[in-house]
Parts: structure tokens; sequence; C-alpha cells
């Protein structure tokens, strides 16, 4: 009897030192910094997004970041931005969280209800790295956390070359079905400025935009709302192409042939890029290093690179590390690229446009 | 040393039978939960009307009536009407399937078929919104299993677009609907006594004109009281526009998310939820007073 309880423990000592030393091997970040644990027993409450995103979060950040500090992270896990705003506007003085990751857009709107603390960027070492338009966002209450970026999505099986430039989209032997975004979604405004700028116009001279985008209105078989629903019509043939849309959206499906999905960077226009923020709330429940400390953390260059990896996002920090075999991906951005072809929204000048694009974008498409 | 007695002492005041409530009071007690679950609902509607009145950004402290005038302007009258229009005609549409369901529902004499009727009616209630519109996608999509099947016949060389355009829509608007269509009307023929049926019959009616004769006049309350369900219930949906409609048709509900993401415009949402609500209890005012006119008409008859 005894020599099976010792066996069974012996096996069960094995067992658990193998799976920390594999840990310990998968994030070689957490060994790095094994010894801050100064946080040990805190709690940290995080909220962020429920899709993939959210998820990656949980597994490349505050997964690590436990593990890193001893700290535990309560992640609740909402739908969408605008959930995340109401959440936190109807906690009113009492915010349930410490760090919200969101974008810009939700980040604005809680910063200028004075929901928000500035945080004071010297207690994150790890920003030095990040060029200074990623540095921060919402008047400063937010710190750039990471960049949803926005591609051409493709049938791989139909069309042949990843497009080079967003033309593609309006040539109908390419790509005779197209879906677009909806409205009411930050990238139907960039496709606005691109086809704007396609036809001679910007930013700041829309019309001309308006107008080919008109061109586009019998081929678009949908304003993609779901990307589930998006990927399954790629899967059953039915669409072509269509954008601006972001890979982030298709983790799995991406990786999975029966799909058929491709989706690209290489536009010579560039991508479109709106940056996610973390951001603090006033009057959180928690300890202020802890939260410095996990926002510094998801800057870290392992971690950005990571997330990158993992779900398509771009990383903020110039130095993230992109495993050599990520690099010959189509998907997976490297610091480097981002460097040389992102643009970013100008969510200020959108932000006073926005009501009037999304009405006219809305008309041009109702069946 | 007390004495302690189970007799009661002379004089002492007679023991008091358990507190009882009155009839009414027992009433307000069993009402109560529902009360205020009701409450809460009615609390919320009324912060809607407040933040409709609010300004952006000043949505409990300011007041404009800017966002009841922006819903004036075309963009927003059409989504209106389109809206009201979808729920009518599926409201109709639905009723007229739901009839010889209901029907059949009534006559039904064996409880297993009735329960087994019930069941498959009820499906569309018991099944994810989300879950159905995907079931609409396998059937009806550009690659679903009605276009492969027509393509295979030869009989289409392209696939027909059936969703993504107000034909989905409605299509998933009676789909998801129908139950509460149907509920009412085969509660309403079951009430309706088959010794009217067979009295017509000796007079010589045929089926046909026994049932459009008597059982459907007969059931008309039941009959409006499912269409005005239905028309309620969709006037405001908002998961079948958004997966069905592919965003290409702007129902109202939609309209309103659009104006909260990611435009955070709570008045000019609320606004618009408002006027969605008044428009909904007016119509369906409108059917309490037909169904109770008709009501009062048949207890005259009879």
């Amino acid at each position: 009897m005894s020599e099976h309880d010792f066996s069974r423990r012996t096996f069960i000592k094995t067992v658990g030192a193998a799976s920390v030393a594999a840990a310990a091997l998968s994030f070689p970040f957490i060994k790095a910094s094994a010894s801050d644990m100064r946080f040990q027993g805190k709690t940290l409450r995080l909220l962020t997004w429920s899709d993939d995103t959210g998820l990656a979060a949980l597994r490349n950040i505050a997964a690590t970041f436990e593990a890193k500090t001893g700290a535990k992270v309560i992640a609740d896990r909402t739908g969408s931005t605008s959930e995340m705003v109401a959440k936190l506007k109807a906690g009113g003085d009492r915010p349930q969280y410490d760090i919200i990751t969101l974008a810009g857009v939700g980040a604005e709107g809680l910063a200028s209800a004075g929901l928000l603390e500035r945080p004071d960027l010297n207690r994150i070492p790890n920003l030095r790295d990040v060029p200074a338009q990623y540095q921060t966002g919402a008047d400063g209450h937010g710190i750039g956390y990471l960049l949803w970026c926005n591609s051409l999505i493709y049938s791989t099986r139909t069309v042949k070359e990843a497009p080079n430039s967003y033309a593609a989209l309006w040539d109908k032997d390419m790509a005779p079905n197209i879906f677009l975004p909806p409205p009411n979604w930050t990238e139907a405004m960039d496709l606005i400025i691109i086809a704007a700028k396609l036809a001679g116009g910007d930013e700041h001279n829309v019309e001309p935009g308006f107008k080919k985008l008109e061109e586009l209105k019998d081929r678009v078989i949908t304003l993609g709302e779901n990307p589930n629903q998006i990927a399954e019509l790629f899967r059953t043939g039915s669409l072509d192409m269509g954008g601006l849309y972001a890979p982030a959206f298709f983790p799995k499906q991406i990786r999975d042939p029966s799909y058929g999905l491709g989706a690209t960077f290489g536009m010579k226009e560039g991508f479109y890029t709106d940056l996610m923020l973390s951001v603090m709330p006033k009057h959180r429940p928690g300890d202020t290093d802890l939260a410095y400390a996990f926002i510094d953390h998801s800057l870290d260059p392992l971690v950005q690179g990571k997330m990158a990896e993992d779900i398509f996002n771009g990383p903020v920090n110039a130095k993230a590390i992109i495993s050599a075999e990520a690099r010959k991906s189509p998907y997976i951005l490297t610091p480097e690229q981002i460097s040389e072809k992102a643009i970013m929204h100008d969510n200020a000048f959108l932000a006073s446009v926005h009501d009037q694009w999304i009405r006219r974008y809305t008309e041009i498409f109702s069946s | 040393m007390a004495h302690s007695t189970l007799t009661r002492q002379v004089g002492v005041a007679p023991l008091r039978p358990a507190k009882t409530f009155s009839p009414t009071a027992r009433a307000w007690l069993f009402l109560s939960p529902a009360m205020l679950f009701l409450g809460v609902l009615i609390a919320a509607s009324l912060l809607v009307l407040r933040m409709s009145v609010g300004t952006k950004g000043a949505e409990w402290s300011g007041f404009s009536l800017a966002s009841y005038a922006q819903l004036l302007e075309p963009y927003y009258l059409k989504s209106l009407l389109l809206t009201l229009r979808l729920a009518l005609v599926s409201a109709l549409i639905a009723v007229l399937l739901a009839i010889p369901v209901g029907y059949c529902m009534s006559r039904l004499q064996s409880p297993l078929l009735r329960r087994v009727f019930l069941a498959a009616v009820l499906l569309p209630l018991l099944v994810n919104l989300l879950l159905q519109s995907y079931g609409w996608l396998v059937i009806l999509g550009p690659g679903g299993m009605l276009n492969q099947a027509l393509i295979g016949l030869g009989l289409i060389d392209r696939p027909v677009m059936l969703l993504y355009n107000q034909t989905g829509v409605l299509m998933g608007l009676v789909q998801t609907a129908f139950p509460l269509a149907v509920l009412p009307i085969a509660s309403a023929m079951r009430g309706v006594s088959r010794s009217y049926e067979e009295a017509a019959a000796t007079l010589g009616a045929s089926r046909l004109q026994v049932f459009r004769q008597v059982v459907l006049p007969m059931s008309l309350p039941g009959i409006i009281t499912g269409a005005t369900l239905v028309f309620a219930y969709n006037a405001s949906s908002f998961v079948v526009p958004l997966l069905l409609g592919g965003r290409r048709v702007p129902m109202l509900a939609v309209m309103v998310h659009d104006q909260i993401a990611p435009l955070m415009n709570w008045p000019a949402a609320s606004a618009a939820g408002v006027v969605l609500i008044v428009t909904t209890l007016a119509i369906m005012t409108f059917s309490e007073f037909v169904t109770g006119r008709r009501r009062r008409i048949l207890e005259a008859s009879q």
C-alpha cells in the first residue's frame, strides 16, 4: 500500500515538474521574469472582448502575467467595445475593473465622459520601444496595446494571386461576388476613404468615393456583420473577395484549408489600422502598481509577438519578437511591415463625419 | 413556582388564530413578483424616454428634442416605414400560414399528436435565433441546398439571391414569429364549439363553408391577437435583419444599434426606440379595439 502511495506521489511530482518545465519552455519570458513576485496574491480585474482576440489575450497576456507575478487576473469577456463602454458607464464612480482593453473609439467615449485616469507613461518601461504614434490614444487616456489591422480577404480557390491593390474589389472578372464591411464599422469609413482616393479624392473630398462605391452595389452579396457567416460563405464558394476586414476574425478558418480563405496586407496603398488601447478607470478597485505592471507586460516584445502570431493583430512594440516561421506567413504582421505600410485612423476626424458617412453608405447598399 | 397549564385560564385572552390575509391582500401578494418584474421593465422604458430628450454626452442632465427632429429626416422615415411594412406583411403571411395549422391543432383528438404538433410549432422559440439564421444560410444561401438543387436540375445558371435582401428578411421574420401566430389562433379555434359546425353542416353547408362562415369569424379575436403579436415582435426585430439581411435591410432596430455602436449617440437611439414603441403600441391598441368590438358582437349573438 505504502509502496503504491509512494509511486503515485512520485508520479504526480514527476508530472507536475514536467508540466512546469514544459510551460516554462513554451513561455521563456515567464522564466526570464519569474523572480518578480511582489504582486503575489493580488487580484487584477480585466474587461476585454469576447471574441478570439479576447481569448488570445487571456492565453498570451493574462495567463503569462499570472505565472510571472503570482497575481490573479479575473477576466470579464464582454461582447464588443460599445458593450464595454456601456458596462463601465453603468458602473459610474464604482467601476469593477482595473484595466479595460478596447478600441480607440470606445476609449475616447469613456475619456470624454471623465471616467478614465490619464496613465503615467514613465511607469510603463516597455513603452520606450513603441513608436510615438502608437504609444497613447484617447487624448492620452489610453495606452496603445495592439493594432487591429484590416486586409483584403479572398478565396484562394477563385483568386489565384493575392491582390496587390484595393482596385481588385472593383475588378468583376477577378471577383464577381464580394462582401464589404457593415456601415457601423470603422472599416467601412476606411473603405470610403480608399474609394475616394482611387477615384481621385481623399478623406476631405469623399464624394468621388461614394460614387465609386455605387459601382459595387450589384456585386455585393452582404455587408459582413458576422465573421463566421462570412467564413461560411467563402467555404461554400459564394464569395470571391471582400474587405476591408481583419484576418483576426478568422484565426481558425484561415488555417483550415476547407475554407479556402486567404488574406493579404500587401496592397500598394498600404493597410488601415485601428489602435486598440488599454485604459485604467478612475476609482478602480485594485492595486495601481499591479495595473501598470499588467499594461507593461502586455507590451513585452515576446507577448506582443505571441499575440501577433496567434491572432493576426499587429504588434505596437517595434521590437516585437516574431518567429522565423511566422515571418513567412502573409497574415502575420511584423514591426517592419507595420512601420512601412500601416495607415492610422484619424479617430477625431472620423468621429466628426461618422454619422453622415454611415447614412450614405447604408443608403448606397440598401436592397 | 410558576404553574404551567394546558388549559386556558378564565379571564385570559383567547388564543389568536394564525394571522390570515384578506382575499384582496392575498391576490396582491400573489401578483407582487410579476408586478415587481413589470415595474423594472416600465422603469427601464421610462429611463429610455428620459434619455431620448437628453443630449449626446449629457444623456441625463441635458434636454433637447433634436433626436426626435432627426427622426423626421428621410433616412429614418424610410427605415420606419420599411420596418412597419415588413412587420405588417410578415404578420399577414404568418397568420395565413397559422390558420390551417391552428385549425388542425384544435381538432386533433389524440393527445400525443397534439403534443407533437405543439412541439413542432414551438421549435423556433426553443432554438437560438443565430442558429436559425445559419439554418436559412444552409438552405437558401448562394451556395445553399436550394440553389445547388436548382443548378443541378438545370433550372438556373447562377445562384438565386434569396438571402441578404428583403425577401430573406421576410422569410426569417415569418419563420421566427410563426408560433406567436399559431398559439392564439389554435386556442381561439378550440373555443369554437363543435355544435356550431354540426348545426351549419346539418343546414347543408359544405366543410369549406363551415370553416369560412362559422369557424373563421368566431376565431377572429384569436387571429387578430396572433397577427398583433407577430407584428409587435417583428417590428422590433434585430437579429433577423442583421443576419439574414446582410446589413442591407435597414430596419429601425438595426439603426438603433448603429446609433449606439459606434456613434455612442444614446439619445438618438433612445428616441428611435421610443418612436418604435409608440407606433407599435398604437397599432396594438387599434387591434385591441377591433378585437374587443368583434368579441362583443360575438357575445351578443350567442
